[in-house]
């Protein structure tokens, strides 16, 4: 007998909105089969100012005695712009033509509060509306993939969500491993179909998490032991990512992050530890999939909620700041370089860089020219432009 | 009557269960009025005396000091956070608390102190069923909101219109019934409003604008309380309020009837707490099958029924703040000034199956895993130094007797349904195959078939 589960399935409504009219969902063109993006979130925001160097610029080195690169230090990309000296593989990447930075990064009316700017982030508001649903979350949505986003982390973050999302979240193959091994959630997943609405949604999660458990973990398992990557969080999450892309997992987006850019205090020596890590795992994570003929179809975008004071503060810091950069890496990007205009360090706002991109600008041109999802720019309003990627 | 327990109180206690099947009139109207009437409440259980501190004044100290300090101030935090937590599970007064919980959520905040958080949440424990208005004032000078909505920065000449606006979008009007213009000139009305060197609410006359004003089309040198006063003569606060309130215990929208009856009696009672809460109560639609066992409890309330189910009792907090991180609700750190998800929003691929682990991890000492390397600003998170602490089981220990002494001599079998009976909605139970499935399992005794039933999917429903 067939119960309401076959039903949904045999019928493609499992898993989706049942409640959202069908005009709101949009078809995704098998051309986007191969893309993938893979999201870096530097959390705690990064000093941005100290990562892409105006090298030249006499207001930087007045700003920052103690925090300024020289510059003998800086790797220079042009007679004006450098990279923080950790950022040495990342400055091979830039001459591959596989790196676009985006400069003067943000958005209007800036919030200096992490929580709210990584809201704002998230969501891709404006920053005077709130809203629970994530910018990916809500593409997710609309994917006929059974698992089309997958967050390495203990929590979905607010980007990877939405009311009928499809995202998951694993902290390490580890917590696939303990989904797996939990027979009282196998059982719920396993169980009849509930015929009580809410009670229904839940069993009908927990189904998704295991199958999403065991679908990827059958995709590692298959898999041989992978490229060696740096061995710290981020490297890790990298080497799983890579893992699940060269099994050919069908999720096409994956969220990572790393932590503690927070640098209000002593930063010299703790950014460049953070950045020499981000460099290294990504140009193993580049390399990988290089070998693996998969770099040309990912893009990996870098991003943080923030930059920082333009100005150095008496602990050897950095405070809260605004605009930034945006990073994005590909051996498939049809303009590399450097994008868009340095935001001048002369005329601030209360100490802090004006933007000149709004972030929401490479959210719709990931949206519409690399996952190619025709109507995603629908999200962001009619003021909203669209990069090339 | 299980269903009045699950969404004006926090759930039904096995006392109150057994109780029930002896006598079966229930008057929940006079439930609710007896504690709406109630004036005394127990003040929070807090070993440690909260300091007046901000960190400013500790910019002078040694760093040594400086971190000593905020490292105490935010165990004092944690310490407020278990006492209300503990509250919410042992008082006489449920209503009182469960709606505090909900002013949490209407005026949410991140207090940046102790002193502020405790400040702030006896404010709202004070006034939760009483009069919106006196509630409304109050918060608007809490020293935990003027500084959460940068109040600080709003002065004569270079206004600040974060508090003015948040005022009106999300505490009383609602989106779309004021003007851009209307929070431009009221925030102006707010300069100067600040937190004073005795750690209270000052108005600092030198950076107050005290010039004409035009609100709400009329021109006079308002002042921050006559705004305030003025966005209450406004139905549409009333609606906007009431029907939050609505969605608060309903789960879902009132109707529209149901919802201009609200309003109206909001509105013409003042701004009385009480009225509201009773018709909510009283109407139709609060006992209907669409509404009955279909939300989920939000991540507090499902800590409470556990220290409630379980009779939880441990040397410290960090469990509840262990399982607060987890589930994606910390009181006091709610995400933004709009406050917390609520119903299926709470619910996602990481926090399900760890809602379903909860009661394993407190009765049977299966591991609860909690990461927190993730966070993003050093000293803003409560959970920073929690990481891995839950090997075998968190940390607090259940006391079941009163259970075993209820269920003990039952089968198996007629145990689970009988616990199943105590703690699930009835109309999940009329429909429940699953604890018969789930039988097979190997969870023995009475304490097997508490986690059992604790770990399905429908106790999180209410």
């Amino acid at each position: 007998m067939q119960n309401r589960r076959d039903f949904l399935k045999t019928t493609g409504l499992a898993g989706t909105a049942l409640t959202i009219p069908n005009l709101f969902r949009f078809s995704v063109p098998s051309a986007f089969a191969g893309k993938r993006l893979v999201v870096v979130q530097l959390s705690g925001g990064n000093d941005w100012l100290n990562t892409v160097i105006p090298y030249r610029n006499d207001i930087y080195y007045k700003s920052r005695p103690r925090l300024a690169m020289s510059q003998t230090e800086v790797i220079k990309l042009t007679d004006e712009i450098g990279l923080h000296p950790s950022l040495s593989s990342l400055k091979a990447v830039f001459d591959l033509e596989e790196m676009a930075i985006f400069q003067g990064v943000g958005y209007p009316d800036p919030n200096r509060s992490h929580f709210r700017s990584m809201d704002i982030w998230h969501t891709a508001t404006d920053g005077k509306s709130y809203s629970d649903q994530g910018w990916l979350g809500h593409w997710s949505e609309k994917c006929t993939e059974k698992f089309p986003s997958l967050e390495i982390n203990d929590n979905l973050s607010l980007a990877m969500k939405a009311d009928q999302g499809k995202s998951l979240a694993i902290s390490n193959l580890n917590g696939i491993k303990r989904i797996k091994d939990d027979r009282l959630l196998q059982a719920i997943a396993h169980s009849k179909e509930h015929d009580h609405n809410m009670a229904s949604y839940l069993y009908q999660t927990a189904t998704r998490v295991t199958e999403g458990a065991d679908y990827l973990s059958s995709l590692i398992r298959s898999n041989s032991k992978g490229a060696s990557y740096p061995s710290n969080g981020f490297g890790s999450d990298l080497r799983i990512v890579a893992k699940l892309m060269k099994a050919e997992a069908e999720t096409k987006v994956f969220y990572t992050s790393i932590a503690g850019f927070d640098t209000h205090a002593n930063q010299r020596g703790r950014h460049e530890r953070l950045l020499k890590n981000v460099d290294e795992s990504l140009w193993a994570f580049r390399n990988d999939l290089k070998e693996a003929n998969l770099w040309d179809d990912t893009l990996v975008m870098v991003f943080s909620e923030f930059g920082r004071r333009v100005t150095q503060n008496a602990g050897g810091g950095t405070d809260h700041g605004t605009a930034g950069n945006l990073l994005l890496l590909s051996g498939g990007l049809k303009k590399p370089g450097l994008r868009g205009k340095i935001p001048s360090l002369e005329n601030l706002d209360q100490g802090d860089l004006i933007f000149n991109t709004d972030f929401r600008d490479v959210y719709s041109g990931i949206l519409s020219h690399w996952l190619k999802s025709p109507n995603a720019t629908d999200i962001f309003g009619a003021n909203i432009g669209t990069a090339v990627i | 009557m299980k269903h009045y327990y699950a969404r004006f109180e926090f759930g039904l206690s096995l006392k109150d269960f057994l109780e029930f099947k002896k006598s079966d009139s229930f008057d929940a109207s006079a439930r609710l009025r007896k504690q709406i009437k109630a004036r005394d409440y127990n003040s929070l259980r807090i070993s440690k005396t909260t300091t007046p501190l901000r960190f400013k004044e500790m910019m002078g100290m040694e760093k040594s000091d400086r971190k000593a300090m905020i490292d105490i101030d935010r165990k004092v935090v944690i310490e407020i956070n278990g006492a209300w937590i503990s509250e919410m599970a042992t008082t006489s007064n449920p209503l009182r608390e469960k709606m505090s919980l909900f002013w949490h959520d209407h005026f949410a905040c991140k207090p940046k102190t102790s002193y502020m958080t405790s400040s702030y949440l006896e404010l709202l424990r004070k006034e939760a069923l009483g009069n919106f208005r006196s509630l409304l004032h109050g918060v608007a000078k809490e020293p935990a909101m003027l500084l959460y909505l940068n109040n600080q920065q709003n002065r004569k000449g270079h206004p600040n219109e974060n508090f003015a606006r948040e005022v009106m979008e999300l505490f009383t009007l609602g989106i779309g019934n004021y003007s851009e213009q209307d929070i431009k000139e009221s925030a102006r009305a707010f300069t100067g409003w600040s937190v004073g060197p005795d750690k209270h609410f000052r108005l600092n006359e030198r950076q107050h604008d005290s010039n004409t004003k035009i609100f709400f089309g009329e021109a006079k040198n308002w002042t921050g309380e006559e705004v305030i006063d003025r966005i209450l003569e406004e139905k549409a606060t009333a609606a906007y309020v009431s029907g939050k309130m609505a969605r608060y215990f309903l789960g879902r929208p009132p109707s529209q009837a149901l919802h201009s009856n609200l309003t109206k009696i909001f509105y013409e009672s003042d701004y009385e707490v009480g009225p509201v809460i009773l018709a909510i109560a009283d109407s139709d639609e609060f006992r209907s099958e669409e509404i009955i066992g279909q939300d989920i409890l939000s991540p507090v309330e499902l800590l409470v029924r556990l220290e409630r189910d379980f009779h939880l009792s441990a040397t410290d907090n960090l469990y509840r703040i262990a399982i607060q991180k987890g589930l994606g609700q910390i009181l006091f750190q709610p995400p933004n000034v709009a406050g917390w998800p609520s119903g299926k929003g709470w619910i996602d691929a990481s926090t399900l199956p760890i809602r379903l682990s909860l009661a394993r991890a407190l009765l049977l000492k299966n591991d609860y895993e909690v990461r927190t390397n993730k966070s993003f600003a050093q000293g803003e998170d409560l959970t920073e130094n929690l990481s891995g602490r839950f090997k075998k089981g968190l940390h607090a220990e259940a006391n079941i007797l009163d259970i075993e002494k209820a269920f003990g001599q039952l089968s198996y079998s007629d145990k689970t349904m009988q616990i199943a009976n105590w703690l699930i909605p009835e109309t999940v139970l009329a429909e429940n195959q699953m604890i018969e499935e789930i039988k097979l399992l190997d969870f023995k005794g009475t304490k097997g078939a508490l986690a059992l039933i604790a770990s399905l999917p429908e106790y999180q429903l209410k």
